[in-house]
This record gives structure tokens, C-alpha cells and sequence, in this order.
């Protein structure tokens, strides 16, 4: 129920205010970008509390419609971000001359984008779909608030009843073999590299007619709020009788330690996932591969805590590794790594395998290959796939659960605690502060390209 | 500049970039484990605690004060409170992390006592508890216990018409408008527990069976439950005194109703928070000072007079309570051995309750 009431509208959302931000000629398109990346950074339980709140704890429509719907409706509000930029990524890769085409041959601009553009941009509309899918299949933040049981929830509820994994893990089989298929598909979209990059072969002219303006307003002011507006609403429960640094020394431990450990698991990540990527693209067995990344994507994080703990508990360098905030790592890892490997692959598709050959002929070994041809050719996209795993990490939770070491603690964890003991002064402080401590790498990042931009003269585009 | 002096340029500034993304990332994890490495020195005890952090930290802090033993907790969520942690010491039980479990109630500590999972030991103040509050061989400790109670929207429900008892989930007159935490965790399952013991497990079955045909709305935890009807959205609910205290202490039109507590009836049900040392745990003698420290009269009076009002058990601690003391209940007479045995076998009805 709630993924037949939250997709439609997702995906409304996303191709709609991805289309505009990402492709259209209005003003004001770039700010509107802007500020769905920056919704797309805020970790999920953070959009989807504030909107509960904003709904007065969902009850308004849990009444009309239904508990399990209200999920789908918060997921579609809370993911909507996200989802715009991945149909936007896609739809602006889609070359103009198909459009241009289309409106030479009598069609209107609206017609040439559903009929042209549109169907070339799927794989970023189905990539929308499957995050969305996956989230209300493995998340139980929204859904133990709005007291729904979900997939997710259900493992983690066997797992503890039972106290072995083997009943979660057959709880979980029959829906994760089909999160796995839905998935893999997109793995393999991702190695075409059909919805990353810009098509620069056609520049189209900023629209300036008076209605236009107005639509350009509307397009920033939407994104605004859809983005920012669940965060800003948070504010309101902030008690201003504690000062900054004091707050910053209440949540010393879990801000410390989301930080690290959120930026540990994305830098391992960007560093590991072009080998992998690499395999990907080269092997004979691709589609086991897709299907592989696709089971990754799907495993449920309480599933993946409970196999931490069978492989780390143990005497020795495993254990010590164990009782250290490097398990918190390792879930991330676990957890994120195919988003990093999906991210990258675009850049090793496009990169000419001669380079390889010629780097194995010359004697390299497979490290070398590595080390001097792949990350090379994925120095792009590697700094933003540290980042994404990074922004995942810090809200995650199912995983981190189970593995937290002692006197460690997550902004996570904290924050859904204190939300469940109503103390939403305390959940706010934390989670804004964990929210700047996301978005300012990003902002560093984001600043370090555009000067970088300024200084490499652009490319000629190829076809 | 020719070809081979650029090639050459470009593969130094490569291994330079390269070179600091690596020097970052060391410096990053250095500095985690350093982090890590330092705290890892000092005298410490590890507790894993389902009691909420906004209430034990406090506490931890005061026996750091005390002692100098540094506390290393590790804290649950509210949805599956203490059955996670419960889990995690059998996953550990060839390593054990734990020194010390610290559960807000008394179910799955006996369950852990029957994997013998915990360690036998004498802290003095245990002896001035009453027997039922401890293990009869030192394996866990009772202590500021909680009681199972009935939360009534006194807007919806008129005080004539309260109901008074657990039976009254099954009245048609509430069907579809009370409510009840997830009976497979904390408090809840150590109640169903306690039910079935008392009952036994037909009617016990029975009267789960009753429940669910009411359309008692199964909610993820008794706070939920408090807040509900603190809301107005159900009439009344089962919870424990903590919760249904908060809803009254932040105003809301409530009451609190203790159930089966008129005499010939079974009597509320009294939970004991419960400690136990884990066998095997890498810092005994710490583990036994915190014991020692929690089931002090000072602890006990910290945890009454604070927002989870928990009624003291220990014969001298001195606090006038928010809440009725033991004494002045009616608690149900309970063999908490018993009760643990029967929920083991009345496990299956609960979780037809809880998945229909």
C-alpha cells in the first residue's frame, strides 16, 4: 500500500521538478538545482520526521487513507529530492538534437519532451523508482514512528525474537531476491553511463519572457521547499535557552563520531570501488555481476549487522577491530559500497581499454593498473562518490545498530531515541548540526569544482 | 614543452594528488583510532543498558565521579528495547563484551540466566532487597522497578467508566479503542509473562485470542501507547508507570489506572529493572562496583525522583515517591522462574497476536 500511493507521486515529483531544474531553459533552474542536491544530502529520518511533524504525526491522513499509506506519502515527500536529481542527471544527458528534431517535425516543446526526451532518459526515471522502492522495503525509521511494520523491521524483529538469523534471513529471502531483481537492472544502466554527464552539444537560451520568470520563480521557491522547509521546520523545536557550544559538547560523542566514521567509509569506498567497477565493465560474466551489485544494494542492514557480527566477534586483530568504531565503518562499507561502484562506472565505461592493455604490456602489475590507470580515469567521480557514501552513512541506521561499540554513539541512533522520548528540542539541535556536518564537505567540494571548472578549458564534446 | 616532459609532469601531479588523498585518509583513521586507542587504556566497565540514555548517562557520570571507572554503554531503541542487546550478549558468549546488562525488565534477563550467561557475585547492598527482587545465587539483582499500569483519557473516558483491569482490553464496549505495546519485547512480553504463569497457558491463549478479536491497536512501544492516549486518539492503554508519568507530568488529560488491584483480584504486575554480571567479561571487579553502585539507595532515590518515577525496592531508600510506594500496592504475587518458563511456550500464541 505504501509503495502504490508513494511511487506515483515520487515519481511525479521527480520527473517533473528534475526536468526543470536539470533541463529546462527557465531562470532561477540553477538555484533550483542547488537546493535538491542539498535535499538530496539530508539524511532521510531527518525529511521524513520533519514531515510527520509538518503533518501533525501523520494522523490527518492516517485517518483518511491509512497508516500504511501515510509511509508511501512521507517516503514520496521525504526521497523527493533525491529523486529529482537522479531523473534530472538523466534527462540532461539526453542530446537536444532528438528534441530539436521533434519540434522541426511540428511537435510542440511539450510533446518533443515526452516523445523525445523522456524515453531516452528511463534509465535515471527507473533508478528514481528503484531507490524509492528500496527505501520503503528496507527503511523502519518512518515506519516505526507511524507504527507500520515493514520488511526491514521484520527482519530486525525475528533476529531479536529468535536470536539466531536463520528465521530473519528466510523472512527476508523471498522479497530481497526481488529487490536484487529490480535492482540490477539499474547496475547495469549505471555502466552505460546513460544518465550521468551533460549534453554540450546544444546550448538552448535562458528564457526571458515575463511568464517564464514567473515559472522560474515557482521552479525555486518548490524546490526550496520541498528540500528545506522540512529542515527549517525543525527549528521551531529548538530551545534557545542552551547556547551553540554547549549543544556542540552534548552531542561531542555522536557528532565525532557519525563524522569520521561516515567520511572513513566513503574515502574506502571511492578508493576500492574502481577495481571493482573496472571488473564490472571487462568481465564475461557481466550480468552475474549486475545481479551481484543489485544484491548488495537490496540486503537489509540488520542482516548485514548480524553477518558483522559473525565474521568480527572473535579473538584476535578481527575482535579488536570489533570493539573499535572501525565496525561502524565496515557497515557503511557494506552498506554503501555499490552506490560508490555505480557512481564511478560511468567514467571507466567511457575510458578506453587500450589505455589498459597498454598499461599490462608495459609491465604493471594489477595494483599498478589500479593505481595509475583506473583512479586516474575515475578522479572525477571519485571525490563525489566519497561524498554521497559519506551523506548515506550518517543516516544510516539498521546496521550501525547492532554493531555499535561501546561508548560510541551515532547521530543516528541518538536522534531516533529522542525522538521516541518526544524530546524534539534535543533531536532538532542534533540533527542540524549533523546536517552541517554533511553538507560541509559538500559545500567544499562543490566550490573546489567550480574553481577547477574556471581553470580547464571546456572540452569538445564527443558524440 | 615536448610530449615526454608533459607526460611526465602530469604523472608527478597524479601521484601528488593521489599522495594526499592517501595522507588524508591515514590521517583520518589515525586519528580514530587514537581517538579510540586512548580511551581504550583507562580502567573501564562495559554496560549494556535498556534503560534510555537520558536517564542513565546521568548516573554513569555520577559513578565515574565516584570511582574513576570510566563507563562504556551501549544503548537500544525503544521499538525492540533490551531483546537486541539481550541477542548481542548470546552472539558475544565466546567473547564476551559486556561486563555488565543493565535491563529495564526482568524477562530476557532470566532467559539470558537460563543460557547461563551471567556470572554469580555478592554486592553488599543486594542483601537488603527483598528475596523475590533477587536471584537466590547471585546470577541478577532487582531494583527501581516499574508497574504495569492502565493509562485513561479522562476527556473520553468519564472516571465512573474506567476500566480496571486487564480483562476490560476484551470489553466490546473498547473495541477498537485501546491500546497495548508489541507483546514480544520489554515490559510487555515480561507481562504477557507473567499472565501466563499466573494463568496458565490456555487462558492466558485465551485471552490474548480475546484482545486481538477486540481490535486492541498493537502499537511499537508503551510510550507510544501513553501518547496515544495522551492525544485523545485511544481511551485508554497498557503501559508502565514511566510512560503514562510523562503524560501526566506534561499536562495532558490522563489517569493513571492500577489494574486487578482491588482485593481478590491478581494484583498489578511490579517489574524490576535487573543487573547481572556476564561470565566471562574482561573487566570483573569493575562490573561488580557498578552492581554495587546501582543498587545503592541513592540510585534508587535518582531514578524515583526523576521523569521515570521508578518505585524504589530497597528497604532504606528514603524519597517520597511521585508514585504509590511498594508497600501501598497491591503487586501481583509472582514466581518471575515461572514466568519465563511460560512464556518459552506461549511464545507461538503471542506472535499470532502480534502478526494477524
Amino acid at each position: 500500500m505504501a509503495l502504490l500511493v508513494g511511487l506515483p507521486l515520487h515519481l511525479a515529483l521527480a520527473m517533473f521538478l528534475g526536468a526543470l531544474a536539470f533541463r529546462s531553459n527557465l531562470q532561477g533552474r540553477r538555484a533550483a538545482a542547488a537546493f535538491l542536491i542539498l535535499g538530496a544530502l539530508v539524511p532521510f529520518y531527518v525529511s521524513a520526521t520533519a514531515w510527520i511533524g509538518i503533518f501533525g504525526e501523520g494522523h490527518l491522513f492516517r485517518d483518511l487513507i491509512g497508516s500504511a499509506a501515510t509511509v508511501g506519502l512521507v517516503h514520496a515527500l521525504a526521497q523527493a529530492p533525491l529523486g529529482a536529481v537522479v531523473c534530472g542527471l538523466a534527462l540532461r544527458a539526453v542530446p537536444r538534437v532528438y528534441e530539436e528534431q521533434a519540434l522541426i517535425d511540428g511537435s510542440s516543446r511539450a510533446r518533443a519532451f515526452v516523445r523525445a526526451v523522456l524515453p531516452r532518459g528511463r534509465t535515471g526515471i527507473f533508478a528514481a523508482g528503484a531507490l524509492f522502492t528500496l527505501a520503503i522495503f528496507t527503511d523502519y525509521t518512518v515506519s516505526d514512528i507511524l507504527v507500520v511494520r515493514t520488511f526491514a523491521e521484520e527482519v530486525y524483529t525475528l533476529f531479536a525474537m529468535w536470536g539466531s538469523p536463520a528465521p530473519a534471513i528466510l523472512a527476508a529471502l523471498p522479497t530481497f531476491v526481488l529487490l536484487t531483481l529490480l535492482l540490477a537492472p539499474l547496475a547495469r544502466a549505471a555502466a552505460s553511463g546513460g544518465w550521468s554527464g551533460s549534453d554540450r552539444t546544444g546550448s538552448v537560451p535562458r528564457a526571458t519572457s515575463v511568464s517564464s520568470r514567473l515559472a522560474g520563480a515557482v521552479l525555486v521557491l518548490a524546490a526550496l521547499l520541498l528540500a528545506l522547509v522540512p529542515v527549517a521546520s525543525l527549528a521551531r523545536y529548538i530551545e534557545a535557552d542552551r547556547g551553540l557550544a554547549a549543544t556542540v559538547e552534548a552531542f561531542r560523542v555522536e557528532l565525532l563520531t557519525s563524522s569520521w566514521t561516515a567520511i572513513a567509509a566513503g574515502v574506502f569506498s571511492a578508493i576500492a570501488a574502481p577495481a571493482l567497477a573496472w571488473a564490472l565493465v571487462r568481465a564475461r560474466a557481466r550480468r552475474t555481476l549486475f545481479l551481484a551489485v543489485g544484491a548488495a544494494l537490496a540486503l537489509p542492514g540488520p542482516l548485514a549487522g548480524i553477518g558483522l557480527i559473525r565474521l568480527l566477534d572473535h579473538p584476535g586483530i578481527l575482535g579488536a577491530v570489533y570493539d573499535s568504531p572501525l565496525v561502524l565503518v565496515l557497515a557503511y562499507v557494506v552498506r554503501f559500497f555499490p552506490v560508490a561502484i555505480l557512481l564511478v562506472l560511468p567514467s571507466l565505461e567511457s575510458m578506453p581499454r587500450a589505455r589498459v592493455e597498454a598499461a599490462r604490456i608495459e609491465g604493471l602489475s594489477a595494483a599498478g593498473v589500479w593505481a595509475r590507470v583506473l583512479l586516474p580515469a575515475a578522479r572525477e567521480a571519485l571525490p563525489r562518490a566519497a561524498l554521497v557514501v559519506a551523506a548515506f552513512a550518517v543516516g544510516e541506521l539498521q546496521a550501525s545498530l547492532l554493531v555499535m561499540p561501546p561508548g560510541f554513539d551515532t547521530v543516528g541512533r541518538r536522534f531516533f531515541s529522542l525522538v521516541h522520548y518526544g524530546l524534539r528540542g534535543e533531536a532538532a539541535s542534533l540533527c542540524l548540526l549533523g546536517l552541517a556536518c554533511t553538507l560541509l564537505p559538500w559545500a567544499a567540494l562543490v566550490a573546489w569544482e567550480s574553481v577547477a571548472r574556471k581553470r580547464t578549458p571546456e572540452r569538445a564534446p564527443t558524440s | 614543452m615536448n610530449p615526454r616532459s608533459r607526460s611526465r609532469i602530469r604523472t608527478r601531479c597524479r601521484r601528488r594528488s593521489w599522495g594526499r588523498i592517501v595522507l588524508s585518509a591515514s590521517i583520518v583513521l589515525g586519528a580514530a583510532l587514537a581517538d579510540f586507542g586512548c580511551s581504550g587504556d583507562e580502567e573501564h566497565v562495559v554496560v549494556y543498558t535498556a534503560l534510555d540514555r537520558v536517564f542513565s548517562e546521568p548516573i554513569f557520570a555520577e559513578f565515574t565521579r565516584e570511582t574513576g571507572i570510566a563507563v562504556r554503554a551501549v544503548y537500544d531503541t525503544e521499538s525492540t528495547k533490551t531483546v537486541g542487546l539481550a541477542n548481542r550478549i548470546r552472539a558475544e558468549r565466546d567473547r564476551p563484551r559486556c561486563d555488565v546488562f543493565w535491563n529495564n525488565e526482568i524477562l530476557n534477563t532470566l532467559l539470558l540466566d537460563r543460557d547461563g550467561l551471567f556470572a554469580a557475585c555478592e554486592p553488599a547492598p543486594a542483601m537488603e532487597y527483598d528475596e523475590k527482587w533477587r536471584d537466590s545465587e547471585g546470577h541478577w539483582f532487582g531494583f527501581a522497578a516499574r508497574a504495569r499500569v492502565l493509562i485513561v483519557n479522562t476527556n473520553l473516558v468519564p472516571a465512573d467508566q474506567r476500566p480496571d483491569s486487564i480483562e476490560d482490553l476484551t470489553d466490546p464496549r473498547w473495541k477498537g479503542r485501546a491500546g497495548m505495546a508489541k507483546p514480544l519485547f520489554g515490559t510487555t512480553a515480561s507481562h504477557v509473562a507473567c499472565l501466563f504463569a499466573k494463568l496458565g497457558t490456555g487462558a492466558a491463549t485465551k485471552l490474548l485470542e480475546r484482545i486481538h478479536e477486540n481490535d486492541v491497536r498493537i502499537l511499537s512501544g508503551n510510550k507510544a501507547c501513553a501518547e496515544e492516549v495522551g492525544a485523545g486518539r485511544l481511551a485508554f492503554a497498557l503501559t508502565d508507570t514511566d510512560d503514562a508519568m510523562i503524560e501526566l507530568d506534561a499536562g495532558r488529560p490522563v489517569a493513571i489506572v492500577w489494574p486487578d488491584s482491588k482485593p481478590g483480584e491478581m494484583g498489578t504486575p511490579v517489574l524490576p529493572n535487573t543487573l547481572a554480571r556476564i561470565r566471562g567479561a574482561p573487566n570483573p571487579e569493575a562490573a561488580v562496583k557498578l552492581i554495587s553502585f546501582l543498587l545503592t539507595p541513592k540510585i534508587e532515590a535518582m531514578l524515583a525522583r526523576g521523569p521515570s518515577a521508578q518505585i524504589p525496592l530497597h528497604r532504606e531508600t528514603a524519597v517520597k515517591p511521585r508514585i504509590p510506594r511498594i508497600d501501598e500496592l497491591r503487586p501481583m504475587d509472582i514466581d518471575f522462574e515461572e514466568a519465563a518458563a511460560a512464556f518459552s511456550k506461549g511464545r507461538e500464541a503471542v506472535e499470532v497476536l502480534l502478526l494477524d
